[in-house]
Parts: structure tokens; C-alpha cells; sequence
């Protein structure tokens, strides 16, 4: 279990997280949804102690982070926003392999972790190529393969969706469902639509947890929503006010219309 | 085997900065045509040999200017017989030193000479360094197109002067940019347990014919 105590952070002067305070449960899907400068990162890179708190303190399965960064980081695999931040290796494979090797994995145990972390992916075939060879989409699917192999229990994604083609989102979408109960997953993002698959987000502006709740009670808020300059997906605002769940894929949707149309 | 180029490099360069006449040094130049031969590097390689010519000729520009028995006079100074000598023999000694390293890195990919690195036991930092060095060189120049596009395509109707100044201040950006990545690199690293880097697995080939160039170079002593 992760849980913030009234955690406060701020880049030299300027507060950028003000007493957030969350807990996020064993096995949960869980999002955070807010607008751009909300403080999702860097509330992201508390997780794992990459950032400190000047205040409240960070509890990762009963570690605090601040005095064990490192063995929180065995736990907490972060995929970064933009992926050329993620992916310093000259190659795919050593990019893979670092975080493995840094738990101490060798030889064939490792080259069998890479593999299948790049074929989580839909990366296999890649391991020998060279990183700037990859296009935007396929730097993305290694940075989260980088990150797989570590195999985690908590897994975070910040801004995961953004760029990705819509092969890549699929893929995405799949490997949080492979995923789902089995690890800890956390996904932050500004676009509403994408949370659609959590368990619960917490509403996050101006360095505050604003609200946190199902995705009926958060996404199906339009008004919240528009107060906190978010976009409210067409498919939630239609859900919504027909007072029916909020589906986590197209695929739901189609059968709760047609339940309802017929 | 597998690693025989590096210390055939470090032998060349060794053997080739050492010498105090451009006769000695001509008969590097073979050794090099041979390296290249064997290789098969890409066209590329050429233009990048051009380039690394023309940059090392402009380092020891000054060097033309030592006095001495005047050939020409330049608005620069006056250009002498032993400038001349001592231009053609710095520039001869980093020219077919560092030439040997582009071929290889060339033809067999820099990532092959991290694995050798590696694999001879240089310390973690600098193989670390060099592969930073060589994976974001990229993304630099990636980053510093995308902003001279962004420059060109409003800098209409404006001098050249304020032009000029405007891709000062762009170059300053890249370097605050570059500065910027850099944190974040080290967030990502930090994240995966950054303590010790990985090693390069590579499939190497093991080449006889380094050993040969390695003898010819020591014959050449």
C-alpha cells in the first residue's frame, strides 16, 4: 500500500504540492487526473524518493521512502513522460537490462528478463537495435519495457498515453488489464478519457487533492471536470447522463447500449 | 581476441604522437588505409573524415604563424616554412590518431567500443560518460534542428545582426535544455537502482588480422 501524509513540496519558492494526503490500496488501478501544472510529476517522483518532501512523508508497504530510497525502488517502477528522458543507452538491450542488472541479475537470467519485458511490449526483435534508430511511439513502448523488467509490485505511468499511435494504446490498455489486481498500477494524466479503466482517481489542482472517487463519481462530474479545466470525455458525459456505469473500454460500452437499446 | 581493436588504437595513437617527423608519420598512413580496407566502414565515414580534417586544421591554425624563414605574409601574420612543418606535423599526429578511432567506431558501431571498454575493465564512469555522450549527442542535435526551424521560420525581416543574436541566444537555450534533461536522465537512472551499469552484451567478432595491424604498428616503432 502507498500512502501520502500531508506532503508538501515545492521547486525553489514555488509550492507545487500543498498537504497531499492518499492512500492507494494493494492491486488498485489508480489515476490521477489533473490539468497541466497540477503537480501530478512531481507528486510521481515522490513515490520513489527521486523528490523529498519538505514536508509529510511518503509510505511505501510500510517503508518510509525518505529513509529507504532504495529499497522502495525495487518496488516502484516509474515510466517517465517522455521517453528520450528514460532511455540513455545507446542500445535497447542495455537500456532494458539496467534496471535488472542493478537488482543483480546476470547473464542468461537477464537476457531471458530483457526478452521478455521488450515481448510485453510488442518490442521483441529490437533488443539489439540502437535506441535513436526508434521512432517516438517505439521509444515509449521500450521506455515501459525498461521499466517491466524490473517487475515491480507498483507500477506508474506518468502521462502514459500521450504520443502513443493507436496500436500502442492498445497495447497499453492490455498490458494494464494483464496487469490488473496482480500489481499496483498508477496512471497520471490530463486527459480524462484515459482513466476511464480505474478503480479511482484522485482530482488533483493547484498542488491539492481535490476529490477522490470512482470514475462514475470524478469523470461523471462534468461540472467538476470543467471547473478544474479538464475535458469531459463524450463517451463518460453520454454514460453520465443516461445514469448508467462508466464503461473502462469501447468493448463494455457496445454491450451496455445495447442492454439499454434493446 | 574480441578485443583487440581498442588496444590496437590505443597502440596507433601511442606510436603515432610519439614521433617527431612527418616522414615517420607517413608510413602511419597506410596502416590507416589498411584499418579502413578491412573494415568496409560506410561512404559516411568519409565525410566524417572531412570534417575531423578541417576541425583539427583550424585547432592548430596558430601553429602556421611560429617563427621562422616567412613563405607568405597573411593579414593573420606571417606564415613561415617551420610554421608550416609544425601545422602538418600536429595536425598529421590527431589526424591519424583520431581517424583510427571514427573508422572503427564507424564501421563496427561506438557501442562496440563500450563493449570493449567494458570488457578491458575501464572504469564504469567513463563508459558511462561516453555512452551518455554518444546516445544524447543525437538528441542534441535533434533538439538544436527543431529550435533553429523554429528560429528560421520567424525570422523574417529581421538583420542579420539581430538574426545572429537571436542564434546566440539560441545555442545558450540548448545548453540550458541539454542541462535540464540531464536531471531528468538522472531521475530515470536513480529510479532503476542506478549503482552500477549493466554490461554491453555484444556479439564480437574476433579478428586475426587486428594482431597483424597490432605487429605492423610495433614493427613501425
Amino acid at each position: 500500500m502507498i500512502e501520502l501524509v500531508n506532503v508538501h513540496f515545492s521547486y525553489n519558492n514555488r509550492e507545487v504540492l500543498r498537504g497531499i494526503s492518499l492512500k492507494i490500496n494493494d492491486g488498485e488501478v489508480f489515476g490521477i487526473l489533473g490539468p497541466n501544472g497540477a503537480g501530478k510529476s512531481t507528486l510521481i517522483m515522490h513515490l520513489n524518493g527521486i523528490l523529498k518532501p519538505k514536508m509529510g512523508k511518503v509510505i511505501v508497504n510500510g517503508i518510509e521512502v525518505n529513509k529507504n530510497p532504495k529499497e522502495v525502488r525495487k518496488i516502484v517502477g516509474i515510466v517517465f513522460q517522455d521517453p528520450n528522458d528514460q532511455l540513455f543507452s545507446p542500445k535497447v538491450f542495455d537500456d532494458v537490462a539496467f534496471g535488472p542488472y542493478n537488482l543483480g541479475l546476470r547473464g542468461r537470467e537477464l537476457e531471458e528478463r530483457v526478452e521478455k519485458a521488450l515481448r510485453l511490449v510488442g518490442m521483441e526483435g529490437y533488443k539489439n537495435r540502437e535506441t535513436k534508430e526508434l521512432s517516438f511511439g517505439e521509444k515509449k513502448r521500450v521506455a515501459i519495457a525498461t521499466v517491466l523488467a524490473m517487475e515491480p509490485e507498483i507500477l506508474v505511468f506518468d502521462e502514459p498515453f500521450a504520443n502513443l499511435d493507436f496500436r500502442g494504446k492498445k497495447m497499453l490498455r492490455e498490458l494494464i488489464e494483464k496487469f490488473r489486481g496482480e500489481k499496483t498500477i498508477i496512471l497520471s494524466s490530463h486527459e480524462a478519457e484515459y482513466l476511464t479503466l480505474c478503480d479511482r482517481i484522485a482530482l488533483l489542482d493547484g498542488g491539492k487533492v481535490i476529490k477522490v472517487g470512482s470514475p462514475e463519481e470524478i469523470l461523471g462530474n462534468a461540472d467538476l471536470l470543467r471547473e478544474h479545466n479538464l475535458d469531459v470525455p463524450p463517451l463518460v458525459d453520454l454514460f453520465s447522463s443516461l445514469g448508467l456505469e462508466i464503461p473502462k473500454s469501447i468493448e463494455e460500452a457496445k454491450r451496455k447500449l445495447k442492454k439499454v437499446l434493446i | 581476441m574480441s578485443d583487440l581493436y581498442l588496444i590496437f588504437i590505443f597502440i596507433y595513437a601511442l606510436l603515432i604522437v610519439t614521433r617527431t617527423s612527418l616522414v615517420e608519420l607517413f608510413y602511419f598512413l597506410p596502416v590507416l588505409m589498411a584499418l579502413i580496407l578491412l573494415l568496409k566502414p560506410k561512404r559516411a565515414l568519409f565525410k566524417h573524415l572531412g570534417f575531423l580534417l578541417g576541425f583539427e586544421g583550424l585547432l592548430f591554425i596558430l601553429a602556421l604563424f611560429t617563427p621562422g624563414k616567412p613563405v607568405v605574409t597573411t593579414p593573420l601574420g606571417v606564415i613561415t616554412y617551420e610554421g608550416i612543418q609544425r601545422f602538418s606535423l600536429l595536425l598529421g599526429k590527431a589526424f591519424l590518431s583520431s581517424s583510427a578511432v571514427v573508422v572503427v567506431s564507424n564501421s563496427l558501431g561506438f557501442p562496440y567500443i563500450l563493449a570493449e571498454m567494458e570488457t578491458l575493465r575501464f572504469p564504469r564512469i567513463l563508459v558511462l560518460t561516453l555512452a551518455f555522450t554518444y546516445r544524447y549527442l543525437e538528441l542534441f542535435e535533434e533538439e538544436t534542428l527543431r529550435m533553429k526551424r523554429a528560429l528560421d521560420s520567424r525570422a523574417f525581416n529581421i538583420g542579420k545582426i539581430e538574426y545572429y543574436k537571436k542564434l546566440g541566444m539560441l545555442i545558450g537555450e540548448i545548453f540550458a535544455r541539454a542541462y535540464m534533461r540531464s536531471v531528468r536522465i538522472h531521475w530515470a537512472m536513480l529510479s532503476r537502482g542506478f549503482g552500477e551499469f549493466p554490461k554491453v552484451v555484444e556479439e564480437k567478432r574476433g579478428e586475426p588480422i587486428v594482431l597483424t595491424l597490432i605487429a605492423l604498428g610495433v614493427a613501425l616503432l
